[in-house]
């Protein structure tokens, strides 16, 4: 049998985020290792403060409400040498309006966009739908029935929070635009 | 909202049609002076000449100009424009207009500031791979204590109906002659042997629907390990298996 102590849960901790294809969330590290799950967070909070320390290529983040490996940001440039491939994802300023107006105002339909942003643009909300950056929700209980869209957790990951409520204030930029 | 190297050039203005539309909001060149047919034209012209313009700079431009061309018939003949709105019906329709336009630059702003989130995560790589060979032992089993009695219980509450339960006595599930990694290696096999084989063909091997699902498993599994390929013509189509090149 292990001994529980605090080094052998963060070595498990480590392995169980090492292994993990999409981010893991705090409930299911406690639940595997049988722990609290405010004991699961203090853990993982001591290893982000390890790996940042020691300046390590690698460091844990939490985004889109789990956490998971990510390299370190200093190592960018050499890293994308070696990546290679082009891994990041172009938006168009249409998708990126789209992205802001679901942000704020989730969940909403392709008419509610289109009345905000002057246009309609129903292939923008495909594309978004194919990069798996929103999902359907629902239809709106109104005449026609019209189908209402949420940003997915992916949106949140590639944005680096982990909801909405990471965003600053709506008022933030209204003060700046008038 | 930046058009690309697109200037638009009239009487007295020279600059991007995005400060053009900002002027004319801040009422410091008169909307009435501005010929919007001129303007589109030129732009017209420009696109021609240059063929491999972005389509966020047509579309930018398309935006601003209808912007301006709303202004301005509004200042030309503002009691067509009473319907503006459905919600803004009792507004003034400047201010109608002006309420449309304020909120899409507030939009404008928070797609810069979410663009400039997200290069910021660009600078971060993360693994994108599935776990390799040599790290599957270490994943766990999520269907570790898995038993029909207690995947009732769950189906139960997940519909929310504490009565709702399957009288498990009378529920018979056949078990399966092949395992997946056997399913999965004959699949291999018939690739390696006929370069391409069909789905059909391997299920029809197996009488009970559970061997065929087995078969269906692996093959998704071996398609997720990227050992074959997968093509189906139509919904509910028959499946080609190829390997993968």
């Amino acid at each position: 049998m292990e001994i529980k102590n605090d080094e052998w849960l963060k070595s498990c901790i480590e392995s169980i985020i090492f292994i993990a294809e999409s981010p893991v969330k705090t409930a299911g590290i406690a639940s595997c290792l049988q722990i609290p799950e405010k004991k699961a967070a203090e853990l993982i909070d001591a290893l982000e403060k390890e790996y940042i320390d020691k300046n390590r290529g690698f460091m844990i983040r939490k985004t889109g409400g789990g956490y998971r490996f990510y390299s370190n940001p200093q190592f960018h440039e050499q890293l994308k040498e070696f990546v290679k491939s082009n891994i990041s994802t172009y938006l168009s300023q249409a998708a990126l309006e789209t992205l802001a107006i679901m942000l704020y105002r989730q969940p909403v339909t392709r008419t509610q966009v289109a009345e905000i942003r002057g246009v309609r643009a129903d292939s923008v909300f495909q594309t978004l739908i194919d990069k798996g950056l929103i999902r359907e929700s629902g239809r709106l209980k109104e005449p026609g029935n019209p189908k209402i869209y949420k940003a997915t957790e992916r949106l949140y990951e590639i944005l680096g929070i982990n909801s909405t409520g990471d965003l600053p204030p709506l008022k933030d930029f209204e003060e700046e635009s008038s | 909202m930046v058009i690309n190297n697109y200037v638009i050039e009239i009487n007295d203005f020279s600059g991007p049609a995005n400060l053009l539309l900002e002027l004319v909001r801040k009422r410091k060149i008169d909307i009435y002076n501005i010929r919007i047919a001129a303007i589109i034209q030129d732009f017209t012209d420009y696109i021609s000449r240059n063929k491999n313009i972005l389509l966020d700079t047509i579309t930018s431009f398309i935006y601003i100009a209808a912007i301006l061309l709303e202004i301005k018939s509004s200042s030309v003949i503002p009691s067509q424009r009473k319907d503006f709105a459905e919600d803004e019906e009792l507004k003034p329709d400047n201010e109608a207009l002006a309420l449309r336009e304020r909120n899409y630059r507030i939009f404008s702003k928070i797609s810069n500031y979410i663009n400039r989130l997200k290069s910021t995560e660009e600078l971060y790589f993360i693994r994108e791979a599935p776990v390799e060979t040599q790290f599957l032992d270490a994943m766990p089993d999520f269907l570790k204590n898995l038993s029909i009695e207690n995947l009732n219980y769950l189906a139960s509450k997940l519909l929310g109906k504490s009565d709702f339960t399957i009288d498990l006595s009378t529920v018979y599930i056949e078990d399966a002659s092949i395992t997946i990694l056997d399913a999965m290696e004959k699949i291999k096999k018939a690739v390696v042997d006929k370069k391409e084989v069909s789905f059909k063909e391997i299920a029809d091997n197996y009488d009970l629907l559970v061997d065929k699902i087995v078969c269906f498993l692996s093959m998704l599994e071996l398609y997720k390990n990227e050992v074959i390929d997968i093509i189906q013509f139509e919904n509910f189509g028959d499946i080609i298996i190829k390997k993968m090149k």
